[in-house]
């Protein structure tokens, strides 16, 4: 049994909303509500949900980016939050993220080279021609040549710049990466190279994923677990194959039937929720899906689902949802 | 089907344009067709001519530099490229209507959308005001915005980026076209946004009965929405037909390559397909067939003399030196990824 890395619980980020020039605080952006979740040594989990959701604010307080309005997350049994000086650098070593957009997440002015040495020179693990070297053999384990050192982003494509992000959070040699939608803004074929970059180097190097993104395809191919969030809260979180298999939040179904599917025989008649998602400002009551649920009943305009544990590791947040015979309360038909 | 007849058919397209660095070929010999009533899905990937050959179609390809450098576009049965720019003024206000690739871009800030809508209407059509704007609360309902009668007076910033598509699309439809050209109309919508719009699309076409050309990168939307396919690569068609048979027995190696480098649900971990090498730019296209540094069948012959669309089937052509040979069952001895292919039951 492999060791949990990282422990998140009832995680929350609200953002105020302010007006005038004393900046009164007239209401929050609850972005991330209450989320709680593990991630196990050499797992990755998969986090699914629409914009807005709260996935990016949620990988951005895990990595103290932006303060936390409550709960905890430790790593490697470490108080994150309150971490200080070496310990705190140490996290951030073994703590990297990736994004999605590989235009901008590289500084143009730099040389690769320098993008790619520029933590390994910041935590002082080498100088020099050590250093160089390093970066070298960096950017052959992502699959470019040594001898792009000297060279600038913008000579690059789109896939060769999300490699070059790789190099770089991988120059720390850290135990976590945070993927937020790593392929998303990458053509099919470029798409396929990062995503079995990224599953090589997890097998060879022990790494952990949290993989954010909204596709249900690639989610599902790099994932051991998956959770799914909606506005703020997650509200289903299985094992893959469990996750597919008998998937049983609403949403989450709904998530599935909407993924454009490439069987042309299943030519079933997609879920179609009503409007769009609502603001995180003034979330609905009861559960927060009800305004969108296809099935929902009275109950769940006026009561806040708990989460339920329906078998192990499945966790799932729905008034419909039957503990002693879990059952999807919407089939995809 | 294959005799219903063709409301566009598009033979031997060239546009080109003239920059600093060269020539850039950007669509250099497409042809295509759409049978009257039903949707072509156009695929390919980022910079392979898509975008430009649906602007060619309106004759919305900017002057200089860009220029059509050959070939025809016939709608319903009249040369496009031939009318004067009056005539095809009509046409691009009533009969042909695009939906753009950004947007967010295609709505001007700081009018209504209302506003924006009865402009549309009024330019092509001779209406007043008062009947404009009725005819734009109508179309607004038509495209499942609710409490038209609010939302006719908000500014593009008050609505979500569904709201938004929607109102793009009402502005498609006010004209009523015979052909919508829809290019990337969903790639920058959620999931669930997505398939509202997909249906939209899809209701009202079978309401109104017209035909839509709809670009797409994403193989699953073409599954879910149209009758034939045509996949682009480096400015040209390379594979054509009806979706079944493009989904069940591809014929181009690029085709091939497409299907089994996406990640399928229910497929399992194992590794994805990597088309080798990159794009070719489009200054420097390969001589012969453009995707030889790439394909994993390439002989002298493909490095020698360009291929050209031809049968492989009832209505499927393929542009390669070894169409009919090339098959799912020589791509999985090939590349060991044959089973990726059982996608379609
Ligand atoms: N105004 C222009 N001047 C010069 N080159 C152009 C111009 N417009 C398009 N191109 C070039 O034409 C080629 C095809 O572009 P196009 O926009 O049609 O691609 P696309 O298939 O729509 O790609 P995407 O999936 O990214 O939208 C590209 O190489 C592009 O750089
Ligand atoms: S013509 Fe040759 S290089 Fe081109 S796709 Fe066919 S086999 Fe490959
Ligand atoms: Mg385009």
């Amino acid at each position: 049994m492999n060791n949990t890395l990282l422990e998140v619980r009832n995680l929350k980020k609200y953002f105020p909303i302010t007006k005038g020039i004393f900046s009164k605080v007239i209401g929050h952006v609850k972005a991330v509500d209450n989320i709680s979740f593990d991630i196990k040594e050499g797992e990755t989990l998969g986090l699914v949900g629409e914009s807005g959701c709260g996935k990016t604010t949620a990988s951005r307080v895990i990595l103290r980016l932006i303060e936390s309005t409550g709960g905890e997350v430790s790593f490697n049994g470490d108080d994150v939050f309150s971490l200080k000086g070496e310990k705190l650098r140490q996290f951030r070593k073994n703590v990297q993220i990736i994004f999605q957009d590989p235009y901008s997440s590289l500084n143009p002015r730099l040389t690769v080279g320098n993008i790619i040495a520029e933590g390994i020179g910041a935590h002082k693990i080498a100088t020099g021609a050590k250093k160089k070297e390093m970066v070298g053999e960096l950017l052959e384990k992502v699959g470019l040549s040594a001898g792009y050192y000297n060279r600038y982003p913008h000579e690059f494509s789109g896939g060769q710049r999300q490699r070059i992000a790789i190099a770089r959070a991988l120059s720390l040699n850290p135990r976590l990466i945070i993927c937020d939608e790593p392929v998303s803004a990458l053509d099919v074929s470029i798409q396929a190279q990062i995503l079995n970059l990224l599953a090589k180097l997890k097998k060879e190097l022990n790494l952990s994923y949290l993989f954010i993104t909204h596709d249900l395809s690639v989610v599902e191919h790099v994932s051991d677990r998956i959770a799914t969030m909606y506005l703020g809260e997650i509200v289903e979180i299985a094992d893959t194959e469990e996750f597919y298999s008998n998937p049983l939040h609403p949403y989450t179904v709904a998530l599935f039937s909407a993924n454009p599917s490439l069987d042309l025989a299943a030519k079933r008649k997609p879920i179609i929720l009503k409007g769009d998602v609502p603001s995180a400002i003034e979330p609905p009551r009861g559960c927060r899906f009800h305004t969108r649920c296809p099935v929902a009943e009275g109950i769940c305009r006026i009561e806040w689902p708990e989460p339920k544990d329906v078998s192990q590791g499945h966790m799932v947040r729905c008034h419909l949802v039957d503990k002693s015979n879990p059952k999807a309360p919407i089939g995809i038909s | 089907m294959s005799n219903s007849e063709a409301i566009l058919k598009i033979k031997d397209l060239k546009v080109y344009f003239d920059t600093d660095a060269g020539v850039v070929k950007s669509v250099d010999g497409v042809d295509l067709e759409i049978k009257k009533g039903t949707t072509l899905g156009l695929v390919g990937e980022s910079g392979c001519g898509k975008s430009v050959t649906c602007l060619s179609i309106p004759r919305l390809i900017e002057s200089p530099p860009g220029r059509i450098a050959g070939g025809e576009i016939i709608y319903k049965g009249k040369n496009l490229l031939e009318l004067s720019e009056k005539d095809m003024q009509g046409i691009r206000g009533n009969d042909i209507s695009m939906i753009f690739q950004e947007p967010m871009t295609s709505l001007n800030p700081v009018f209504t959308i209302g506003d924006q809508i009865q402009e549309v209407i009024m330019l092509h059509q001779h209406k007043t005001s008062a009947e404009a704007r009725e005819l734009t609360l109508r179309i607004l309902k038509k495209v499942g915005i609710p409490s038209p009668e609010i939302r006719i007076d908000d500014y593009p910033h008050q609505m979500s980026g569904g709201m938004k598509q929607r109102v793009i699309i009402a502005m498609a439809l006010s004209c009523s076209p015979d052909l919508l050209i829809a290019d990337e109309p969903t790639t920058a919508l959620d999931v669930t946004i997505q398939v509202q719009i997909l249906d939209l699309m899809r209701s009202l076409q079978d309401e109104l009965g017209m035909s839509i050309l709809l670009v797409t990168h994403d193989l699953g939307v073409v599954a879910s929405m149209a009758s034939h396919v045509a996949i682009m690569y480096a400015s040209k068609i390379v594979e054509y037909g009806p979706v079944e048979q493009i989904f069940s027995n591809p014929g181009h190696p690029y085709t091939l390559g497409l299907f089994t480098s996406i990640p399928v649900v229910g497929r399992g971990k194992r590794d994805l397909y990597v088309i080798p090498g990159n794009v070719p730019d489009p200054l420097a296209f390969p001589r012969g067939c453009k995707f030889w540094p790439r394909c994993v069948f390439a002989e002298d012959i493909c490095r020698s003399q360009e291929p050209f669309l031809e049968n492989i089937g009832e209505g499927h052509t393929a542009a390669c030196h070894f169409r009919g040979k090339i098959d799912k069952h020589l791509w999985k001895e090939k590349t060991n990824t044959g089973s990726f292919l059982n996608i379609s039951r």
